[in-house]
């Protein structure tokens, strides 16, 4: 079966019938249309693009082999989110005592050539570099539900209705998360907004 | 004064595009708006909120390399079968060991309820030290019987067979009376091997 010309736009439910059915063309679209959000996530609650994409990887496959846990409760796209989200945090849990030795025995330099900066405007990059790393902290310092709750809202442009979905919480829970993260977040990055 | 104890939460929810194409919630989108209108700190808030959205926006993570996502694709169209697989016999591995723990508990359970061997009061005797058949960590209770008594009972009983309360010739019937509650006579039993049993509705009121 041909994914591509068969079906003009396939759903995430026909593609997981089809891949279910054994035709992996259907995981690869699937796999094209999720990585990159989900990658976004695990990257946003972990901070380094080595651990996103193992929380990526591992996500997929978790939410791939456990189909039933999502079926009639939400899309494909919330599922592999929740999931992603909660290999991300485990993966934060179980390296951050490990992350924050090895980081101890680095220098400053050694620290900075662990954040990416080839780009094509190195001033502008380098300040964007600087922003995101003081955004990357500022986010850790957040409690992981908060956390959680504004990477999904900001990062993966889920709905209140949905993030709330995601995490099993309650609508209003999520607005009053997103309202203490936003505060925390915006007094963490007061000394990079009024240099601006 | 702002309209709403949750307030702040609203005009992010508007920041946030919460209230857009939902009817039922256009009088509140109204409401904020026209709250917008008249109150510069408001207005000044949801700047706030813009610029934070912004800043994140201009922060997006760096991409992998495209051949990252090749390796990754390439190792999931591999995976996830062999996942399942190995997912149905950790199903099946799990199913196994509680059914093995269940079973070690009930057989731990007759071992210590059946009636024991002379103690043997060999001190310190290597052989005598306890085989556990599980550990704590490995056991699950899954139902307890009688759970809605928000009563759990763990060990034996602390009185086996009849509690004697009185010695035969310790107790002497001088009148029985009908309970007042139902009129119902207890019944006295005085034919027994040597002392009365007295079978009455118990007052636990």
């Amino acid at each position: 079966m041909a994914i591509g010309t068969a079906l003009a736009l396939p759903s995430d439910e026909q593609l997981l019938a089809c891949w279910q059915g054994g035709h992996r063309e259907a995981l690869e679209e699937l796999f094209h249309r999720y990585r990159l959000v989900a990658y976004r996530v695990a990257y946003r609650l972990l901070g380094n693009e080595a651990d996103a994409l193992d929380a990526v990887q591992e996500a997929f496959v978790k939410a791939l082999t456990h189909l039933s846990g999502f079926q009639g409760l939400s899309s494909f796209k919330t599922w592999l989110l929740r999931v992603v989200s909660n290999a991300a945090l485990d993966f934060g849990r179980q390296r951050g005592r490990r992350e924050t030795l090895s980081m101890d025995l680095l220098g400053p330099k050694q620290r900075e050539s662990l954040e990416p900066l080839v780009e094509a405007e190195p001033t502008r990059e380098l300040d964007r570099a600087d922003l995101r790393r003081l955004l990357q902290k500022a986010l850790a310092e957040l409690p992981a539900a908060q956390r959680r709750t504004f990477v999904l809202h900001a990062e993966a442009e889920l709905s209140y209705r949905e993030v709330a979905d995601v995490l099993g919480i309650s609508i209003g829970t999520v607005m009053s998360r997103l309202y203490y993260a936003r505060q925390k977040l915006r007094v963490l990055l007061e000394p990079w907004t009024k240099n601006r | 004064m702002n309209p709403s104890p949750n307030w702040n939460e609203i005009l992010a929810a508007f920041a946030d595009g919460e209230f857009e194409g939902r009817d039922d919630l256009a009088f509140l989108k109204q409401r904020v708006e026209e709250w917008l209108a008249r109150h510069p700190e408001a207005q000044a808030e949801l700047s706030r909120l813009r610029q934070l959205k912004q800043v994140w926006q201009q922060t997006p993570p760096p991409s992998p390399r495209p051949e990252v996502w090749l390796k990754m694709l390439a190792e999931l169209e591999a995976a996830p079968h062999r996942s399942l697989v190995k997912a149905i016999w950790h199903r099946r591995l799990v199913g196994i060991a509680s059914a093995a723990a269940c079973i070690a508990l009930v057989a731990s359970l007759w071992w210590a309820q059946r009636p024991g061997p002379v103690p043997n009061t060999a001190p310190n005797d290597p052989d005598d030290v306890a085989f556990s058949v599980a550990a704590a960590h490995e056991v699950e209770i899954m139902n307890v019987d009688g759970a809605d008594t928000h009563t759990l009972v763990v060990g034996e009983l602390p009185v086996k067979g009849p509690l004697e309360l009185a010695a035969p010739g310790e107790v002497t019937v001088t009148s029985v009376q009908p309970a007042a509650r139902d009129n119902m006579m207890p019944e006295v039993n005085m034919q027994g091997p040597g002392r009365p049993m007295i079978w009455a509705r118990l007052e636990t009121d």
